[in-house]
Parts: C-alpha cells; sequence; structure tokens
C-alpha cells in the first residue's frame, strides 16, 4: 500500500471524490479493476470514471472544457500530455508527494515539462496470424505483400498507433520515421488492402479468430493478453522483434490545471498508479511495461515476451521525440484518413 | 366530415411545434456562422478558408459516395417499399395488417447499433452466413458482406425501408377504384393499368417517399461507422472525424453546410420532379 495511504491511517480520504478519464477498451476496464476499486478500498475515496476511446478525444475533451475541466486525474499518452501541456491546461504535480516515485526508473518519471506523471509502457509491434505465419514476421513490409489483399487491418486515425505506422513506415524505406512523404505514398499502396481499421479491439480478435485477418500492425498486444495464451484458438500472435523496431510510449497521468477535486486525492491516487504491486498487476492484466522497478509479477509475467520491461528496451525500442509528434500530430492524422480512407 | 380551422387557431396549436423547432432554425444559424468563423476552434471572425479547405480529392471522393449510397439505397429500398405498400392496404385480416406494420416498422423502433450487431451477427465473418457456408464446405475463410460498401448499403436499406413504406401506403390509400375500374372496362390489362393509371397516380407520393429516404440516408453516420468498418468515408464519419480528434469545428460545420445544401438540392430537384410529372397526368 502506498506510503501517503499507510501514513495517514484507515480510510484517511474517506468522503472525498476523484473525477478520472481513461480509456474505454480493456486497458481502461483494467485501469477501474486493478487501481481505481482498490484505491477506494483503501481509502475511502471515490471514483468517478469516465471512459473515451483515445488519446485524441481525451485531449479534445479537456481543450473543449478549458478553465472548466470535469476530471481530476487523466491517464493517456505522452503525446497527448504533451499538447496539453503547451496550451496551458495542466497543473505540475508535487513530486514530493508521490513517494512511490522514488522506485520508479530515472528515465520515465516525468515529461511533458513536469506536468505529466510516468504511469506505464505503450509498446506497439505487428500483430498476426498464427495459421498464416509459421514463424513470427520480421518486418513491416509484410503488410505490403499481395497475399495480405483485403486481410490487413491497421490503427485508426485518431490512436497514437497510426503515428507509429507512419513512423514504422518511414523507417521501413530507409529514413529515420519523420520522412512523412515518403511514407504516406507508401502507405497509399495499402488502401485497396485493408479489411478494416482497428478501432474495436475486440472486433480485430474475432476477425482473427474466424480466420479472417493475416496481419495488422503498429497495434499494441495489450489488448490481447487472453487471445495471446492461447494461439491455437485465437490464431493471434504478436511480435516487437522487427528489424525497423518496435514502438514504446510512455503514458502518464495528468491533472488538469483548474481540476474540481481536492489536491491530497489526487496525490494519493497518482501515486497508488505507481505502487509494486498495482504496476505488476496491471502488466500483467494488460500487458503494459511496468516503469516501478521493483514491480510485482508472477514468473510468467516476467518471462512474458509481449510484456516489455524498462531494461529490455534497447535499441529496438523506437522512442518518439514527443514535442516532434505533438506538432505533427494534426497534419499527419489528417493526412493518414485522406490516404487510407 | 372535416374540421376547419381559421388561420388563427392554426397558428395557435402550431405554436408549441414552432417553438420546439427554434432551437434546431438556432442550431442551423450556429452551424453556418462557425462555418465562415476566421479560427477552426471558435466563432470569431470571418473567413471562406474553411470551405476552401475542403476543395480536397479526400473531401470531393467523401460527397461523392455519401449521394451514390444515399441514391441506390433509396433505390432500392423504393423498389422494395411499392409491393410492400400494395401489400399491407390489400391485407383484409386486421391482425396480418397489423403484424406487418409492426415487422416494417421495426428499424424505426430498434436502437441502430442493435441492428448493426444484427448484421454482424448475420453477415459477420463468424455469423450464421460464414459459419454455415463453412460447415458446409463451401468456403473456407469468411466471406465479406460487411465492413465495406455492401454492409452499408444493407443497413441503410434495411433502416430507410419504413420511411419509404408508410407515404407510399398513402398515396395506394389515396387511389380511386373507379380510375382503376374504368381502365379496367376500358379493356386495359393489369400491367397496362398499373404502368398507365397506378404509377402516375403514386409518383407525388413515391417522389416525397424517395426525398426522405434520400436525405435520412445522406445523413446517416451511425450505419456507415458501425458496418463501414471505417473505411467507407460518408460525410457523416469525415465530419465526426472533423470534430475529433482534429478539433475542427470550422471545417466540420462546413462540411455540414454542404451536406445540408447538396441534401437540399436534391430535395428541390425531386419536388420539382413531381411537380412537372404530376402537371403531365393532369393534361
Amino acid at each position: 500500500m502506498p506510503a501517503i495511504v499507510r501514513a495517514a491511517g484507515q480510510q484517511p480520504l474517506a468522503g472525498k471524490e476523484l473525477r478520472l478519464l481513461t480509456w474505454s477498451d480493456n486497458t481502461g476496464l483494467a485501469i477501474l479493476d486493478h487501481i481505481a476499486k482498490p484505491f477506494e478500498e483503501a481509502t475511502g475515496a471515490r471514483v468517478i470514471a469516465d471512459r473515451t476511446g483515445s488519446t485524441s478525444e481525451m485531449v479534445a475533451k479537456l481543450r473543449a472544457a478549458g478553465d472548466r475541466p470535469q476530471y481530476d486525474v487523466i491517464t493517456l499518452a505522452g503525446v497527448g500530455a504533451v499538447e496539453l501541456a503547451g496550451d496551458g491546461l495542466l497543473a505540475q504535480p508535487d513530486l514530493n508527494r508521490l513517494p512511490n516515485l522514488e522506485q520508479v526508473d530515472p528515465r520515465f518519471r516525468t515529461g511533458a515539462d513536469g506536468h505529466g506523471i510516468g504511469y506505464l509502457l505503450w509498446t506497439g509491434g505487428l500483430i498476426y496470424n498464427t495459421k498464416t505465419f509459421a514463424e513470427p514476421p520480421k518486418s513491416y513490409a509484410e503488410m505490403w505483400d499481395a497475399s495480405r489483399q483485403n486481410r490487413l487491418f491497421l490503427p485508426p486515425s485518431t490512436w497514437t498507433d497510426a503515428l507509429d505506422t507512419i513512423f514504422a513506415t518511414g523507417k521501413m524505406l530507409g529514413g529515420d520515421g519523420t520522412n512523412a512523404d515518403e511514407a504516406f505514398a507508401k502507405l497509399a499502396e495499402l488502401r485497396d488492402s485493408i479489411l478494416t481499421f482497428g478501432e474495436n479491439p475486440a472486433q480485430i480478435s474475432e476477425l482473427f479468430r474466424s480466420d479472417a485477418l493475416d496481419i495488422g500492425g503498429v497495434y499494441a498486444p495489450a489488448f490481447y493478453a487472453d487471445e495471446l495464451k492461447d494461439p491455437a484458438n485465437s490464431n493471434m500472435g504478436a511480435t516487437y522483434d522487427i528489424d525497423e523496431g518496435f514502438f514504446a510510449d510512455l503514458m502518464y497521468t495528468i491533472v488538469p490545471k483548474a481540476k474540481p477535486g481536492d489536491d491530497d486525492v489526487v496525490h494519493a491516487f497518482i501515486d497508488y498508479t505507481l505502487d509494486a504491486n498495482v504496476q505488476g498487476k496491471m502488466a500483467e492484466a494488460v500487458l503494459n511495461g511496468p516503469i516501478n522497478q521493483n514491480a510485482v509479477m508472477s514468473d510468467g509475467a516476467k518471462a512474458s515476451p509481449f510484456i516489455i520491461k524498462p531494461e529490455q528496451m534497447g535499441d529496438a525500442a523506437v522512442v518518439h521525440n514527443k514535442a516532434f509528434v505533438a506538432d505533427v500530430r494534426e497534419d499527419w492524422i489528417t493526412r493518414y484518413t485522406q490516404t487510407l480512407a | 366530415m372535416s374540421i376547419q380551422l381559421t388561420r388563427s387557431k392554426a397558428l395557435a396549436f402550431s405554436l408549441p411545434a414552432l417553438i420546439a423547432i427554434l432551437p434546431f432554425l438556432g442550431a442551423c444559424f450556429f452551424i453556418f456562422r462557425f462555418s465562415i468563423s476566421g479560427e477552426p476552434s471558435r466563432i470569431e471572425g470571418f473567413s471562406i478558408q474553411p470551405y476552401l479547405d475542403l476543395m480536397t480529392p479526400y473531401f470531393g471522393r467523401s460527397v461523392w459516395l455519401t449521394l451514390r449510397l444515399a441514391f441506390i439505397a433509396t433505390l432500392l429500398a423504393m423498389v422494395m417499399a411499392v409491393p410492400l405498400a400494395f401489400l399491407l392496404t390489400n391485407l383484409r385480416s386486421r391482425f396480418a395488417r397489423r403484424s406487418l406494420t409492426i415487422v416494417i416498422l421495426l428499424p424505426l423502433i430498434l436502437n441502430l447499433l442493435v441492428q448493426a450487431y444484427g448484421w454482424i451477427l448475420l453477415l459477420g465473418p463468424s455469423g450464421v452466413l460464414n459459419s454455415t457456408l463453412r460447415s458446409l464446405g463451401i468456403i473456407e475463410r469468411p466471406i465479406f458482406l460487411l465492413f465495406n460498401e455492401t454492409g452499408v448499403l444493407l443497413g441503410l436499406v434495411q433502416t430507410s425501408l419504413p420511411l419509404a413504406v408508410f407515404p407510399i401506403v398513402s398515396s395506394v390509400r389515396g387511389i380511386s377504384r373507379e380510375h382503376l375500374e374504368a381502365a379496367s372496362s376500358l379493356g386495359a390489362s393489369h400491367w397496362r393499368t398499373f404502368f398507365d393509371v397506378t404509377v402516375p397516380l403514386l409518383r407525388p407520393g413515391l417522389f416525397g417517399a424517395a426525398s426522405i429516404v434520400f436525405a435520412f440516408n445522406a445523413s446517416a453516420f451511425a450505419i456507415p461507422l458501425l458496418l463501414g468498418g471505417r473505411r467507407v468515408q460518408m460525410m457523416g464519419i469525415a465530419i465526426r472525424d472533423m470534430i475529433s480528434p482534429l478539433f475542427n469545428w470550422s471545417g466540420a460545420a462546413a462540411a455540414g453546410m454542404i451536406l445540408i445544401f447538396v441534401t437540399l438540392i436534391v430535395l428541390l430537384f425531386s419536388a420539382w420532379l413531381a411537380r412537372m410529372t404530376s402537371e403531365k397526368v393532369e393534361h
């Protein structure tokens, strides 16, 4: 249990409320199950959760609310934190009130000019059909193979994974990932091969199970913790071992500047997200990489190739320059939609 | 017996409805104002830039796709609606008539999400059709009737069918038996009577129904989103994408105005066509 909670005795935040905005998919559900619920039990605070589709939508919601945000805490992709910090909409949490931060790998403690507190690592690679591929694919170029016609999926434009896909394409073409013009020209070749965009991870799982898809990416294995344990039935495999690299993004917890709630409960909640047990549970549930160096995980999770630990990042991990991505995000989303739809 | 209302009484009775329409008109005004805003995220200044920004091949494709799918769906819905309307008016059993009415009305009563998932259960990769064909050994991999234009068309036709049937039912009920008997007594065959008497008398109702169905389909959002797999970028989807995640409210408003304008043009053309053909019939 986090120190701030221990120190304050039983139910120290009873009667207080925290408004949380998180994702609508299974990663958001995992936050409710493994963070919000035990936090409520431990502190007596009540977490009122709202869930939405993507980081882009979270950014849009917070911008629309301006100086009257509805939320106290938001978990989102790194680029969203950078954009909102740039807009002057975020507060800087007090690091002295986050004792668990000491256990976090120093590279992942804060970001967005101190407005974002590291949360977990979001990692993306290729998802493939184990019936089609005897061995995991080694390059994003597999998506351009003529046999993938109508058996390919890509991430939807609103997801940060779409930006990763543009980067991956650029790197596949020999660039550093920022060679967007080349990448979009190459991506245009995929237009007639795409069966669907992966806006609904459950639907993607169903399409693999029915053997309708061969490959897709850049996409996060995080959605498929159960499926990846049972490839015989799900037909699903995932790989980070790709020539052009895999994508790793530090997700952040952020606090809107004019949040409606109480400072104590906000800091207690953020600290709780960094707890060694919580980080371990989240890693096992949704295959996110834990950033707490003492994260408590089972032997299976420690050995899992789908959970990237900070020490495994190495050269293969592509970590975006968030300021660059924040700068080009809107333009790339538009071009991605216009190129592929 | 008919009830005659004076103009002032009619106006008084219509007042609640007129008041209810006012916010909608207000929203239309603000959409127009936003569409000529100098700022993409708020109403400030004046500019036609939001319209100029839409002059892209992508948006052109979206407009064309919207018109094409709305037109085909309208045509299919009308072809199905006419015999249904005749069946409904000719059923003698009250139970059968009510049952058929409920069945036709179901797409209006049921939530669009439920209807879309119904299609997925039927035609999806693990749906009834694919499972059956697989178990019979006819296919190895699923065939795709969803997540493409076919899927969207199926959804559009299904959801708009009731809007086509009931205006035509009213027109069919309005056809005098005397006209049909006169044609028959003059020696016209059933088909000749149908094409030379019934269809011309039905024409205003057909155009009216087609106009409603077209406008409904052109502004569709949920069906292309759920059954198009994000690949069928009708204007409703394109407008949504401009609002979130791009936060381009003025662009979305401009696209909305274009959708309203294009739909109005089609409706006016339809009304003109109905008037012209009615005049021909009268002559």
